[in-house]
């Protein structure tokens, strides 16, 4: 499976939270043939299983989200510009000028406006607000309301951009990106040496509330989750401290909020199957759906895998090949080892 | 909408000012066969001479310039990611999360993430000088093999379509004008022209300078773009001009107070052709007519513009309705200002 085709395949379709079943096709394609079942769940995720077809296997749960941010239609105003509203994080100095495809009645190409330096004053003083911002679609007010209405969803364009070093650089790798590392991951393992029934849950709504997740869990009811999510990878103004390298591999998480033991049995897995890994510190939060995971039901060992990337939540997320291919291996390593059992200890009596 | 093959080569192609040799290819191609004589000055400015039927009274210079805003690459730092400046004026705030091209080589200009920023931080554009250009490269040295200080950037953005009439693109400013002069350059004309292309307007009007130098023009036409505020929200002057609202022809700028007769004639000659024409509502902006009016001696000037969203920017939008009214004015022009007593 080529990691690179795969993200192509479906870098053209929008999956703003609440709009993943836009997705859904997409997601379906790439599954067929790596999985036993590919459903999707009330709330918009995807539930993709592949049993080992040992008896008592443990359920994994292999997590990662298929929404991304963007944004909501609010109004159509006069001569032809929208407002909309941010659907999850977006720093409003990625805004000025840039490109949008609105996916109405019709798909239809747009820019942020940018305010001209006679009307702007003051240029380095402030950002505005999301809400002060303007779409401008070439189209008059009539034609717009055609198209679209309240809610239409709004996405920032970035082309699928191949750099050095099989760097690539794209919109919403945050988090499809690693639901292909995921699907990759469940194609590498030899069916006689899958050592867990696999449970991949391909969440909605990360960007918001986590609801995907959340709720998905209840349909599964795993004994252990890997939450494959993006990390913040060192660049120019962020700490070098607690931010992720490029080309070493996966990261993997240590922090308050997930499984120690967990993180480690992953780990020694990485180091017996000679794969790098980096390892990372989230003292008190992930920021992923693992947060949720970990306190569902009556509680499951979750831990992070996260992959290194820059300029999160931009059109210009930039990963490495390498490092993709990487987490699919240890994945799948992961699921063939078998070893981690994620079992309750009995202290006295029988559980 | 005629020819726009040629506009979006123009535009596409890379020409931050000093650095325009992509751009003036293009154009050579295009008027070679039209032209009675062609040939590139000193500093890189593109001149081109087509008879007419007949000599004018007064020497006729029209004018675009082939530069377009950009980045200069400064420094490779020790991760392999560029520093850069803006060459040209350009607003910070776009810059941050954009797609640009070194010459071969794509790269992104980085944006530090939401979720790393503080809260003071969100409220404030990341200044030009703290930005860099990711090209996928791990260090200085493997950067160096690929990328040169002094390198010049473009906006990487798509050439589009945005609704029934208008484009979207880099670069507008000022290949809507080249664009606009080669197909002039194409007609059969009334009187002997001459046809600048000139170089380096962002930086000075600069290569306006010389070419009004060696042509000595009575009357000088310049081919712009001029910013459109007609956008929601914005009223009166502060629009400075509005879109399908026809070529913006100048009584006065940041830089240059056109001449009046000139003026005129182009109000009487759009009146009398019935082609649609507004003038600038708000003083601001400037462009090659500055240079061309204080130059050897001096020249008549007048500027025909498109309105133009968004200029300096990865996303110019220009109405290509307007821009037809550009082309027939200029065409017309040049007769009526061969014809004038001045």
């Amino acid at each position: 499976m080529n990691i690179e085709k795969s993200l192509r395949l479906i870098a053209g379709t929008p999956s703003v939270s609440g709009y993943e079943y836009l997705l859904h096709e997409g997601i379906f394609s790439l599954c067929k043939g790596v999985f036993d079942s590919v459903v999707s769940l009330k709330d918009n995720s995807v539930l993709a299983v592949k049993k080992c077809g040992r008896e008592n296997a443990p359920k994994i749960l292999l997590n990662a989200h298929i929404d991304q941010i963007g944004m909501y239609v609010t109004a159509v105003h006069e001569g032809g510009f929208l407002s909309v509203v941010n659907i999850g994080g977006i720093d409003t100095n990625i805004l000025y000028a840039s490109q949008v495809t609105v996916y109405g009645k019709k798909t239809i190409k747009g820019v942020f406006v940018s305010t001209p330096p006679h009307l702007s004053g003051d240029r380095d003083a402030k950002l505005e607000k999301i809400s002060d911002f303007l779409i401008d679609t070439g189209l008059t007010e009539e034609e717009l309301k055609d198209i679209v209405e309240t809610g239409t969803p709004v996405v920032l364009d970035g082309a699928l951009d191949l750099l050095q070093n099989n760097m690539i650089s794209s919109g919403s790798m945050d988090d499809r990106i690693c639901m292909i590392a995921i699907i990759k991951a469940v194609s590498m393992i030899p069916p006689a040496e899958q050592k867990y029934d696999i449970y991949a849950l391909f969440s909605s709504q990360e960007e918001v509330t986590s609801l995907g997740a959340s709720t998905g869990v209840y349909e599964i009811e795993p004994d252990m989750a890997l939450v494959v999510d993006v990390g913040h990878a060192n660049m120019k103004g962020i700490d070098k401290i607690g931010s992720l390298k490029y080309k070493k591999g996966p990261a993997v998480s240590f922090s308050a909020t997930t499984s120690r033991k967990l993180s480690e049995a992953i780990c020694r897995c990485a180091e017996v199957n000679n794969i790098p890994y980096q390892r990372v510190s989230e003292a008190n939060n992930t920021g992923t759906d693992a947060h949720n995971i970990q306190i569902a039901l009556e509680g499951i060992p979750a831990t992070v895998l996260s992959l290194p990337l820059r300029n999160m939540h931009t059109p210009c997320e930039i990963i490495s090949l390498e490092d993709c291919d990487n987490m699919a291996a240890l994945i799948s390593a992961f699921v063939a080892d078998g070893t981690y059992r994620g079992e309750e200890v009995c202290i006295v009596g029988k559980s | 909408m005629a020819n726009l093959e040629l506009l979006e080569k123009l535009c596409n192609a890379s020409g931050v000012s000093g650095n325009d040799d992509e751009v003036k290819d293009i154009i050579i191609n295009e008027i070679r066969n039209y032209c009675d004589r062609l040939y590139i000055d000193r500093v890189g400015n593109l001149i081109g001479l087509k008879k007419g039927r007949k000599v004018s009274k007064n020497r006729i210079m029209i004018c675009a310039h082939t530069d377009e805003v950009g980045l200069m690459i400064t420094g490779i730092l020790k991760d392999g990611t560029l520093t850069f400046e803006a060459v040209g004026g350009i607003d910070c705030r776009v810059l941050s999360a954009k797609r640009v091209m070194i010459g071969k080589i794509p790269g992104i200009i980085c944006s530090k993430p939401i979720h790393c920023k503080t809260a003071e931080e969100r409220k404030i554009p990341v200044p030009t000088k703290n930005l860099v250009i990711d090209i996928g490269t791990e260090s200085r040295k493997e950067t160096q093999e690929l990328v040169k200080i002094g390198d010049t950037a473009t906006f990487r953005s798509e050439f589009i379509r945005l609704g029934e009439n208008k484009i979207k693109a880099k670069a507008l400013d000022d290949r809507l004008g080249c664009y606009i002069m080669c197909n002039i350059l194409k007609k059969d004309l009334e009187y002997d022209t001459y046809f600048a292309f000139t170089q380096c307007e962002e930086v000075g009007c600069r290569g306006a300078v010389s070419a009004a130098m060696s042509i000595k023009p009575d009357i000088g036409i310049v081919l712009e773009t001029t910013t459109a505020a007609d956008i929601y929200g914005v009223s009166g002057d502060r629009t400075v001009c509005e879109q399908n609202g026809g070529a913006v022809v100048s009584i006065i700028d940041g830089s240059t107070i056109y001449d009046r007769t000139l003026y005129k004639v182009a109000v009487e000659c759009a009146k009398k052709n019935n082609i649609k024409i507004q003038t600038k509502k708000y003083v601001s902006g400037g462009n090659d007519a500055r240079s061309l009016q204080r130059t050897a001696g001096g020249a008549k000037v007048t500027a025909i513009s498109l309105p133009c969203r968004y200029l300096h920017t990865p996303s110019c939008v220009g109405d290509m309705r307007d821009a037809e009214q550009m082309e027939k004015l200029c065409f017309k022009l040049i007769q009526e200002y061969g014809d004038l007593d001045i």
